[in-house]
C-alpha cells in the first residue's frame, strides 16, 4: 500500500517536471540562435583564373538568428523568429536577407516526454543583391514583401530544459521589386528539420 | 559557530564541484546549433531548388576539462538554377580545453580536418567557378558563460588556414584536359561566433 502511494507520488512529480518547461511565464530559445561573423581572405591561382594569373579575394559573411518564445499561458507561447544575413560581403555576389516573423506555438499536453506541437507565423521579408555595373560601381536590387509559414512537429525532452525537435514546415515568401512593383519574386516550399530547443 | 563554518565550507565545496561537473571526464558537450534541415522550394520563375544544411558540433570529455570531438557544416543545393551540388563543407576534429572558473570558463581549442569549397570568382566580364578541397588547420580561444548547470552561452574566436586543390578533373570534347596550372587556393578565415552549448 505504501509502495503504491510512493509510486503515485513519483508519477505526479515526474508529470510536473514534464509540464514545467511549457508553463506560463517560461521562456524558450531555439538552439539555432546564434551570431556569426566570418572574414575570409582567399588567394586563387591556375589556368581557370583570367589571364592565367592569380587573384586575391576578401569576403565576409554575417548572420544573426535569434529565435525565442514566451509562454503567455500554459503550453502556448508567442514567438519571434528573426534572421539577418549577408553573404559574400565585399565581393561582386553580395546578397543580404532579412526576415522578421512573429508567431505562435502550441505544445499539446501529452503528459509524457514527447510533446507534439503546431506553429504558425507571418512577417516581413527583404532580399537585396548588389551586382557590378560595366560602367563601374554597383547596382542594388531590393525585393520587399511578406512571409507566412506553419508547421507541425514533436519535441522530445531529453532533459528537463532541453528538447530535440523534429519538425516539418511550409513557408511562402512573396516580394516585389522596389523599383517596379510589377516585378515579383515569390518562393514557396516545404522543409523538414531536426534541432534543439532550450527552456528557461 | 564551528558548525556554521563547517556547513559553509561544505556548501562552498559542493557549489564548486557542481560548477565543474559539466566538464568532468565522461560528460558530453553538444553545440545547441547542431541541426539538419532539408528544404524543397519553387519560385514564380520556375526555379526549383532542393537544399540541405547540416551543422554539428560536439565532444566527449576524455579527462576532466578536455573534450575531443568534431565540428563541421555541410551546405548543398541542387536545382535547375545555378546550383549544382555541395557548396561548402568543413569536417574538423576539435580538441578543447576548459580552464577552471565559476560561471565563466575560458577555453582554448585546436582544429584539424577537411574542407571542400565551391569558390566563385566574379568580375564585370568573367565568372569562374572552381571546386577545391584539402586540409584545414586552426585554433581558437573563447569562453563559456554557464547560465544553467547544463547550458552555457559560448563566445568564440577561431582562425582556420586551408590549402585547397581542384577536386574535379576538367573535361573537354577530347577527354580530360591537362591544365598547365591546375587550380589551387589558400584560404585564411577568422570567425567570431556566439551560440549555446549543452552538457549531458
Amino acid at each position: 500500500m505504501k509502495s503504491k502511494a510512493l509510486l503515485t507520488a513519483l508519477l505526479v512529480s515526474l508529470t510536473s517536471i514534464v509540464f514545467a518547461q511549457t508553463e506560463q511565464g517560461k521562456l524558450m530559445v531555439s538552439g539555432r540562435t546564434s551570431l556569426d561573423f566570418a572574414y575570409s581572405k582567399t588567394k586563387m591561382g591556375g589556368s581557370s583564373i583570367p589571364d592565367n594569373g592569380e587573384v586575391s579575394q576578401d569576403s565576409y559573411n554575417f548572420s544573426l538568428m535569434p529565435a525565442l518564445g514566451y509562454f503567455v499561458i500554459d503550453d502556448f507561447a508567442v514567438t519571434l523568429q528573426t534572421s539577418y544575413a549577408i553573404n559574400n560581403g565585399k565581393t561582386d555576389n553580395q546578397m543580404s536577407q532579412l526576415t522578421l516573423m512573429p508567431g505562435v506555438i502550441y505544445y499539446i499536453p501529452t503528459g509524457s516526454i514527447v510533446r507534439p506541437f503546431v506553429e504558425l507565423g507571418g512577417g516581413y521579408a527583404n532580399i537585396s543583391t548588389k551586382t557590378p555595373l560595366t560602367s563601374g560601381g554597383k547596382a542594388t536590387n531590393s525585393f520587399n514583401g511578406y512571409t507566412i509559414g506553419g508547421g507541425v512537429g514533436a519535441a522530445f525532452f531529453i532533459k528537463e530544459n532541453i528538447a530535440i525537435e523534429l519538425s516539418g514546415q511550409y513557408a511562402s515568401v512573396r516580394t516585389k521589386f522596389s523599383g517596379d512593383s510589377s516585378i515579383k519574386m515569390n518562393i514557396s516550399g516545404f522543409s523538414g528539420g531536426i534541432g534543439f530547443s532550450l527552456f528557461f | 559557530m564551528k558548525h556554521t563554518a563547517t556547513l559553509y565550507l561544505i556548501m562552498m565545496v559542493f557549489a564548486a564541484s557542481s560548477l565543474h561537473a559539466q566538464t568532468e571526464k565522461g560528460q558530453f558537450v553538444i553545440g545547441a546549433g547542431t541541426s539538419i534541415d532539408l528544404s524543397k522550394t519553387e519560385s514564380n520563375a520556375a526555379l526549383k531548388t532542393t537544399s540541405l544544411n547540416m551543422k554539428a558540433n560536439g565532444g566527449y570529455f576524455i579527462i576532466d576539462n578536455l573534450s575531443v570531438g568534431i565540428s563541421g557544416s555541410l551546405k548543398a543545393a541542387y536545382g535547375n538554377a545555378n546550383v549544382d551540388g555541395i557548396e561548402n563543407t568543413d569536417i574538423l576534429s576539435e580538441f578543447r580545453y576548459y580552464f577552471n572558473g565559476t560561471h565563466f570558463r575560458p577555453f582554448v581549442q585546436m582544429n584539424a580536418g577537411y574542407r571542400y569549397a565551391r569558390l566563385v570568382f566574379t568580375s564585370t566580364d568573367y565568372t569562374a567557378i572552381n571546386k577545391a578541397h584539402g586540409l584545414a588547420l586552426g585554433g581558437g580561444v573563447g569562453g563559456a558563460f554557464f547560465i544553467r548547470d547544463n547550458i552555457s552561452i559560448d563566445l568564440g574566436l577561431q582562425y582556420l588556414h586551408a590549402n585547397l586543390k581542384r577536386s574535379t578533373i576538367p573535361y573537354g570534347m577530347n577527354g580530360p584536359i591537362q591544365e598547365e596550372k591546375p587550380f589551387k587556393a589558400v584560404m585564411d578565415d577568422l570567425k567570431l561566433s556566439i551560440g549555446f552549448s549543452m552538457y549531458l
